[in-house]
């Protein structure tokens, strides 16, 4: 039950990202929400049920993706390897300053990523793509860590 | 063990739909996401633009007010002048007739709805709710308010996508209407640029730009904008000039799509 409401709001996010957010474009950019969701799982909760949810988030994109088909899933499994073998040793219960080092750090491999796959100058649009994706990412771990607070208190 | 196993499953799943995606196998399940998803997507889309215009108009009030006593002025020279036009159009229309030219529409038009947008913030492209069925076909051009802004990427049955010409990798033939020189019209995070103009042309501010039928991809003579900016940057080859459009792609709704 409890896993299903993370596949939901996985979907919910995913829904969003092709019809709400493109609206919120800044220079030219604008984040990839579903991503930031899940690095936020990934840090809060189960760090080995955390690649499927990052599958699941992937996939889900692929399907409205106007990229090749893998565009997304490579990414996140990119992302989710360098989490297991480097960062993974920090991230337990994490000051939010480590966090959103963790999030400008995502947002450089993403550029990197990008810059790879769909042949963009990376260096024009680097600031743009950390300040906002970091901010972002932030705040949705904010609000997940304030929500996950509040159903252990519940449980108490 | 029961994670490892479903985990093995889905990178087997993912290896064979990376594998059959080139053969066009993948398509009815994005046509139909598309099409199950588009009443909540499409809905979400038009209301933020919605939302947004309501918003700007809110905050630009004071420069309406503004703009409306000034247009009056205008108003009063275009009457007379669209009284002129009437009569010119009369003309026209008799000498049509006395040479007997058929009139006919230059372009068969297919409008669209915009469901959806890429996921991605620098893959500039939006999917729209018309595919094969309605017509649609690769590389047709995509137009709006008679402006060009994009041209038909993938087609599924009843959906397409639109990659726009403010993308990153969109490369238009295009030409200059007075000086009559070529160049490709390009995209980007600072916006849409003529380049590989040869060095003997020089772009005159405000002068328009159309569309190329170089390589037979694009019917010629579509409008993509105007020069703004001419700001000449010297290779060895070629001059560049930035373009500004009346068109604003992220407030696209509805687009038309140029049946050739």
């Amino acid at each position: 039950m409890k896993n299903l409401k993370i596949y939901l709001t996985v979907l919910f996010f995913v829904l969003l990202q092709v019809s709400f957010v493109p609206h919120m474009k800044l220079f030219g950019y604008y984040p990839n929400l579903v991503l930031l969701l899940l690095i936020s799982l990934l840090i809060l909760k189960d760090f080995k049920s955390a690649i499927l949810w990052l599958i699941t988030g992937g996939l889900l994109l692929e399907l409205f993706s106007h990229q090749f088909f893998g565009f997304y899933i490579l990414q996140f499994i990119l992302i989710y390897t360098l989490y297991w073998f480097v960062i993974k040793p920090y991230l337990h219960e994490p000051p939010y300053f480590l966090v959103l080092i963790t999030y400008a750090i995502t947002a450089i491999l993403l550029g990197l990523y990008d810059s790879l796959i769909l042949k963009h100058n990376f260096l024009s649009s680097l600031p743009v793509i950390v300040v906002y994706q970091s901010l972002a990412g932030f705040c949705i771990y904010y609000l997940m860590s304030k929500l996950r607070r509040k159903q252990i208190s519940i449980i108490k | 063990m029961r994670n490892k196993r479903l985990l093995v499953i889905i990178i087997l799943f993912l290896i064979i739909g990376a594998l059959i995606n080139p053969f066009g196998l993948l398509k009815p399940i994005k046509n139909y996401t598309n099409v199950i998803t588009s009443p909540i997507t499409g809905e979400i889309y038009q209301t933020t633009i919605a939302v947004e215009n309501f918003f700007h108009t809110l905050f630009s009030l004071g420069n309406l007010i503004k703009e409306n006593n000034s247009s009056k002025g205008e108003i009063a020279k275009l009457k007379s002048d669209n009284i002129k036009l009437n009569e010119m159009k009369f003309e026209n229309n008799l000498l049509r007739e006395e040479l007997k030219f058929s009139q006919s529409t230059r372009f068969q038009l297919i409008a669209s709805n915009i469901i959806s947008k890429s996921p991605d913030g620098l893959i500039n492209s939006v999917t729209i709710n018309k595919g094969s069925k309605d017509g649609i076909k690769k590389d047709q051009a995509v137009i709006s308010q008679g402006f060009l802004v994009g041209r038909i990427g993938n087609v599924y049955k009843q959906s397409s996508e639109v990659s726009l010409i403010t993308s990153n990798i969109s490369k238009v033939p295009a030409y200059l209407q007075d000086s009559r020189g070529t160049g490709i019209v390009r995209g980007g995070l600072k916006g849409l640029s003529l380049e590989d103009i040869p060095l003997d042309v020089m772009p005159k501010k405000n002068e328009a730009i159309l569309t190329s039928d170089i390589g037979n991809i694009l019917p010629s003579g579509i409008p993509i904008g105007n020069v703004d900016e001419v700001s000449l940057t010297q290779n060895d080859l070629s001059h560049s000039a930035k373009i500004k459009s009346p068109i604003s792609f992220s407030h696209l709704e509805m687009i038309f799509v140029i049946k050739q």
